[in-house]
């Protein structure tokens, strides 16, 4: 076995074992527009991190740029591994990416949800993906709507069928923009629910994009607030205070202390 | 006595409702089978052109000269005749429509084919120049049609002219995001620009080249022999493989580029040799066989209309039903004012052009 080859082996071997996640001085431009500015950040295994900010600050750009959507300057690193060193197919295996808006096609559910297998497939499906599917299936409650397709579904539907899609890839690391939007107040809880156990449970680590502060505060184990591209503030929900709020949203809220977390009301 | 049989009625729909497919190996099953039937189709379809025409045979008498065991006659018309074009309208009609069926995924447009995007033209462009410029075909007077001197050039050009249309389209499908009726239009446009490169060619050529781009441009199957069926069975197979490895991504990419690189696909890889070993088939097809229109655009939409967008069936069953097409409207072509042979590409058209104007009228409808 040459050097080169056990190089690479125990490259891999310590993406396995350390997943986590590190940004490091991330900037990224649109059309010579800065959307993001040196953003610097760890996320470690099985944590719960979600990034707030109002509309146009880059919070989706940020989540676009942690899978290789979006080539930006600066570094992002998965283990020791650099982001930019990993083929699509391997960053797939790795990294699982729920859109805001899924395009609706005339697929089944189910198919859908299989297309998660497709880093991990060869020429063909194999038995074990088939299982996959069906354990994700059974985990997101979609039984009954299987084989119906895309274009049949409601939007929190098809919602979920995305999420079950992005966690047919067996993700260590997941990326989620503005899952709950299209979701009633129950659906909304059950997602984070599942997310929250996967995280804990399986140790992924889940970066949710969102818009709602309240749901955050719930599930958070850290938070990043972004304004104008830049990291305001970072940290536990401590960071939630109503100086922040009014920083980052330009408005007045009042914080209630609810269960240990604190419940954000617009005033 | 009604009122029962339609509570009977009632009940069985219940019934089937109640029974709903829970496996997945059932569901692909469904599909199978759909597949199967179209092959058995394309089998009796293949039967039925071997023994009509205007010197009919007896299934025992093909049987008999498939087997080596026939008369001369029955034997000629059956070897050198009937199988030929049965071969060539089966290969053409599978590439041409997995070439419609690839092209309408990758270019996010229901109503892309080789046809209707312009390349089938520009691939006639490039077999005109051959023929024209260098030579590479000429008309005889004594009937037998075009006669191609050189069997490699005017493959070679028609890709090229292919390619000039392949480029237009990816580069408007780039930097302009074209709705899928624009994209017809400029495929249109670009038809009717290399028709009139053509036609200029044409107005300085000698009169047996002219004659024998006019002939050729009629897509006729009669014009391929083993020779050239070999080849173009040699072109299009290492395509239909490519086409088919990449089955699963072609459904990644339905569901937006994002999706797709999330997914660890490359949609702009995937795209370029896509619509490259599109073109590929298409100019071997049109180099051999003339412009056939309108297969590559309905073969996929009828085989979406049953078995739904999923590009593992759609890929193959497109293929089955493209030849199965082809096939017919050759046979047709042969036996409606038979001993006269209608070329297969006049028939395609007046096939294919209600259809056609059905699914532009239906809107965006895939």
């Amino acid at each position: 076995m040459t050097w080169e080859m056990t190089g690479k082996m125990t490259q891999k071997m310590r993406i396995m074992q350390n997943q986590k996640m590190m940004v490091k001085d991330l900037s990224f431009s649109y059309n010579s527009k800065a959307v993001l500015k040196k953003i610097s950040f760890e996320v470690k295994e099985g944590e719960m991190v979600f990034i707030i900010g109002p509309n146009g600050s880059g919070k989706s750009t940020l989540l676009k740029c942690l899978n290789g959507i979006l080539k930006g300057k600066g570094a992002v690193y998965i283990g020791e591994t650099d982001l930019r060193r990993l083929s699509k197919r391997e960053i797939a295996k790795i990294v699982g990416y729920v859109p805001q808006r899924c395009e609706v096609n005339h697929l089944t559910v189910f198919d859908t949800i299989l297309l998660g297998r497709r880093p991990h497939m060869g020429w063909n499906i194999e038995q074990k993906d088939i299982e996959v599917v069906k354990k994700v299936i059974k985990l997101l409650n979609l039984e009954k709507l299987s084989f119906r397709r895309l274009t049949q579904l409601s939007g929190g539907e098809l919602q979920m069928v995305t999420i079950a899609r992005a966690l047919a890839q067996e993700p260590k690391i997941l990326l989620l923009d503005e899952p709950t939007n299209n979701l009633d107040l129950k659906n909304q809880i059950e997602v984070m629910r599942i997310l929250d156990e996967i995280a804990k449970k399986e140790g992924i680590s889940v970066i949710t994009a969102m818009h709602d502060l309240n749901l955050a505060s719930l599930y958070a184990d850290r938070i990043i607030m972004l304004k104008d591209s830049r990291i305001i503030a970072m940290g536990g929900t401590e960071i939630l205070t109503t100086e922040n709020i009014e920083r980052v949203y330009d408005v007045r809220v009042s914080i209630l202390q609810h269960e240990g977390k604190p419940l954000i009301l617009p005033v | 006595m009604r009122c029962l049989s339609r509570r009977q009625e009632e009940l069985r729909e219940m019934r089937m409702a109640s029974t709903k497919i829970t496996d997945y190996q059932e569901y692909i099953r469904s599909k199978h089978s759909f597949g199967i039937l179209l092959f058995l189709i394309l089998v009796i379809v293949s039967l039925a052109s071997l023994c009509l025409g205007s010197y009919s045979l007896s299934l025992g008498e093909i049987l008999s000269a498939l087997t080596g065991n026939g008369d001369a006659s029955s034997s000629l018309v059956v070897w050198n005749m009937r199988l030929p074009r049965i071969a060539a309208a089966t290969i053409a009609g599978l590439s041409l429509a997995v070439a419609g069926a690839v092209m309408q995924c990758v270019l996010r447009n229901p109503l892309a084919s080789p046809f209707t995007v312009g390349i089938s033209h520009g691939a006639a462009f490039g077999a005109a120049f051959a023929i024209i410029e260098l030579g590479a075909g000429e008309l005889h007077r004594t009937g037998e049609g075009v006669i191609i001197t050189n069997p490699h050039l005017i493959p070679l050009f028609a890709f090229f002219g292919a390619l000039i249309g392949v480029f237009v389209i990816l580069l408007l499908s780039k930097l302009r995001d074209l709705s899928p009726e624009a994209m017809i239009l400029a495929g249109v446009a670009m038809a009717s620009l290399f028709s009139a490169a053509t036609m200029l060619m044409q107005y300085f050529a000698e009169d047996v080249k002219v004659a024998a781009v006019v002939f050729w441009t009629f897509g006729d199957i009669g014009r391929a022999k083993w020779g050239e069926i070999r080849l173009m069975a040699i072109a299009v197979i290492p395509a239909l493989a490519y086409f088919f490895y990449r089955r699963w991504d072609y459904n990644a990419l339905l569901s937006g580029d994002e999706t797709a690189i999330s997914l660890g696909i490359d949609p702009q890889r995937i795209r370029l040799e896509s619509m490259l070993l599109a073109s590929f088939v298409t100019a071997i097809c049109v180099s051999f066989l003339g412009i056939i229109g309108f297969i590559g655009l309905i073969s996929p939409h009828i085989v979406r209309l049953v078995v739904g967008g999923d590009y593992r069936f759609l890929i193959p069953l497109s293929t089955l039903l493209g030849s199965l097409f082809l096939l017919s409207a050759d046979t047709v072509g042969r036996v409606i004012i038979a001993p006269i042979v209608i070329p297969v590409g006049i028939v395609t058209a007046f096939m294919g052009a209600p259809v056609f104007i059905y699914l532009l009228t239906r809107g965006n409808g895939r």
